[in-house]
């Protein structure tokens, strides 16, 4: 069988329940629902997704010192950025300025988290299985086990010991491989050993070579295939002109850790930039009634609906949006990248949503140079780590670019230093509104005469898994799989056709 | 026998911490020796280099079903997650997915795999505490999981 597979049979929708893979039944955390009218054309389209509950009553009344080690268990897929987001918060809280060491220790784990999410979503979750695979191969095939059929076992291993490090460098700093708790208010709780510096270097050298060998591979196995190229490039599909978000340095340069954030219109040109502390002034969100989700958008746009422009408030945040958002990538391989990517996708800003992967890549290659930079940063052994703080706590934000995007913690508390408001805003739930978007567009423009696929059918869950969502709570119950269910509607909305897994 | 027991859950996600508090209660009457206790929020495929040495995988975890009453224990095998080996986690593969993974890299995997869910009552509300329904069977459920594993 030849590979990627991009065409499969269409079949007329038929009977009002079809069943795909059911293995295990269970509650749903994401819904996808399609509307056709009388000719089974494409109305409308609703991706619905289930919040956790009762986070910030779970908050109120701890101490704003716990929270660092509390909000790394929202889920076991962002526990690093939670953590970060949550330190930089009582940072102001507690107003105190972490040393030069604590920000590069910081910072060091957080490249590692970055690669260790990066890698996953690439290899495991999409750019392996939807396009190297191919967004028509049968189920079944369609995963990390198919990517090796195609590749080779090599890759397999490579990319396991390479994840490999990324852990071990999370557990080494971090004090816990998933879940960090070495973040305190004005610096960290450990320093780096010289051997463990020079461990990290080492693996660091490889995660170099690692994200060079995953850039190799896009090029390899993406950008050389021309069906594929035509549909990144397909403005009638993956494609929508809106804002984007992300965390830069002063002179807008590529940064996880710390820095401003820049929105760009639809055009590039600045809109607006923005710290943690007046995040409020320009995010706001929009309540829809048909999803437990609300939908975040630019204060200063408004919303409008599920449009693009530079009138729709709609904002897109995490890999694609942050190259979007610099004007470069300070280290090397990660900016020939960059320049290649927006040589090939017509210049900046680009608008491709299947290109989040592509960005991915780049963001991987940024992560590990950055990282072996650090680990040869005289700073990062030093003993100096925490600047003790004398400051009774008030209130803190705190701003991390989350592999999924802006990540923003807004905590304060009472006299006594116990929480008494507490508001998360997430990447994914950012990328929301871009997400219906996306699958609005792509349902409308694959789906004609009540004819699907299971091809189909996956491009439209691609439309979501380009933005890497994390719906936290359906990746540790059994059977481990986020359960979907796919509902195709008449226009009296009703359900003709059910897919679930 | 090298036994790895696996706990997942999420220890402040009501429900969902049960396995990490049966994990516990089981380590207090296992021996040592032979058993290594695991408590992780997910079955990523990081795991797959850890199962290596081990003759035997137990994995506990809470589950959703709706077919048994809560506090139930279903006594489960990988083939019943077989045909969820899809790309379709939020962010990682799936449970069945890791070992087909550990397989085709030659990784010595266990081969005896129990996987034990307990059928709970919530899963989406953060709290320390267990629903009154499984903190109820909790006895019954490290009693029966020890009773099933220990030779």
């Amino acid at each position: 069988m030849s590979y990627p597979i991009l065409h499969d049979e269409k079949r007329k929708v038929t009977s009002r329940t079809i069943r795909i893979a059911p293995a295990t039944r269970l509650e749903g955390h994401a819904q996808i629902s399609v509307f056709l009218d009388e000719k089974g054309e494409v109305q409308d389209t609703y991706f619905q997704v289930v919040e956790l509950r009762g986070f910030e009553e779970f908050c109120k009344g701890r101490p704003i010192e716990e929270i660092p080690r509390i909000v790394t268990r929202i889920c076991g897929v962002c526990p690093w950025p939670h953590h970060l987001a949550a330190t930089k918060a009582l940072d102001m809280a507690y107003k105190v300025e972490p040393t030069v060491a604590a920000k590069k220790i910081r910072e060091l784990g957080y490249c590692a988290h970055m690669l260790h999410s990066h890698i996953a979503h690439i290899y495991a979750m999409a750019v392996g299985p939807d396009l190297i695979c191919g967004w028509a191969a049968p189920p079944a095939e369609r995963n990390i086990v198919g990517l090796i059929k195609v590749v080779g076992p090599e890759i397999g291993k490579k990319v396991l010991v390479n994840r490999a490090h990324a852990e071990l460098i999370q557990e080494m700093v971090g004090g816990k491989a998933t879940h960090p708790v070495f973040g305190l208010p004005g610096g960290v709780s450990k320093m780096i050993t010289v051997e463990e510096r020079d461990k990290i270097a080492g693996m660091a050298k490889e995660l170099v070579e690692f994200g060079s060998f995953t850039l190799e591979i896009v090029n390899e196995y993406i950008l050389k295939n021309k069906e594929i190229v035509d549909t990144v490039l397909n403005k009638d599909l993956f494609y929508h002109e809106t804002y984007y978000m992300g965390m830069v340095s002063p002179k807008n340069e590529m940064t996880f850790y710390d820095g401003e954030i820049r929105i760009v219109d639809p055009a590039g040109k600045e809109f607006d930039r923005f710290t943690a502390r007046n995040y409020l002034d320009h995010l706001a969100e929009h309540v829809m009634p048909w999803t437990y989700l609300k939908m975040p958008y630019l204060r200063k746009v408004g919303w409008h609906g599920f449009i693009d422009g530079p009138g729709s408030g709609i904002v897109r945040v995490a890999p694609l949006a942050r190259l979007n958002v610099t004007d470069r990538i300070p280290t090397r391989r990660a900016q020939a990248a960059a320049e290649q990517f927006f040589s090939m996708l017509g210049g900046k800003p680009a608008h491709y949503t299947l290109a989040f992967h592509w960005a991915r890549a780049i963001e991987l290659m940024y992560a590990a140079e950055r990282l072996l930079e650090l680990a040869h940063d005289p700073d990062i052994i030093s003993k100096d780590i925490r600047n003790i703080p004398t400051n009774k706590p008030t209130v803190g934000m705190g701003i991390m670019a989350a592999p999924r995007g802006t990540l923003i913690h807004h905590y304060e508390c009472d006299d006594k230093g116990f929480i008494s408001k507490l508001n998360l805003l997430v990447a994914s739930s950012i990328n929301y509104p871009a997400m219906n978007l996306t699958m609005k567009k792509v349902a409308r423009a694959l789906i004609h005469n009540f004819e699907v696929s299971d091809g189909i059918l996956n491009m439209l869950e691609m439309c979501f898994r380009a933005y890497d969502p994390c719906f936290s709570c359906s990746t540790h119950a059994l059977p481990g799989a986020m359960p979907m269910v796919l509902n195709i509607y008449n226009k009296e909305r009703e359900i003709i056709k059910t897919f679930e897994r | 026998m090298k036994t790895l027991l696996l706990a997942l859950g999420n220890p402040i996600l009501s429900d969902d911490g049960v396995a990490w508090i049966i994990a516990d209660r089981l380590l207090e009457r296992l021996p040592t020796a032979e058993y290594t206790v695991m408590k992780e929020s997910g079955a990523t495929f990081d795991l797959v280099p850890k199962f290596a040495g081990y003759d035997r995988l137990v994995v506990i975890d809470a589950i959703l079903l709706g077919q048994k009453p809560v506090g139930s224990l279903y006594q489960l095998t990988l083939s019943h997650f077989e045909s969820t080996i899809r790309a379709t986690s939020a962010h990682d593969i799936n449970f069945a997915s890791a070992f087909a993974l550990g397989r085709k890299l030659g990784y010595k995997i266990p081969t005896d795999i129990r996987i034990f869910g307990i059928e709970v009552k919530e899963l989406r509300r953060f709290s320390e505490s267990l629903s009154p329904q499984v903190q109820e069977r909790l006895d019954v459920l490290v009693k029966e999981i020890y009773n099933a594993i220990a030779d």
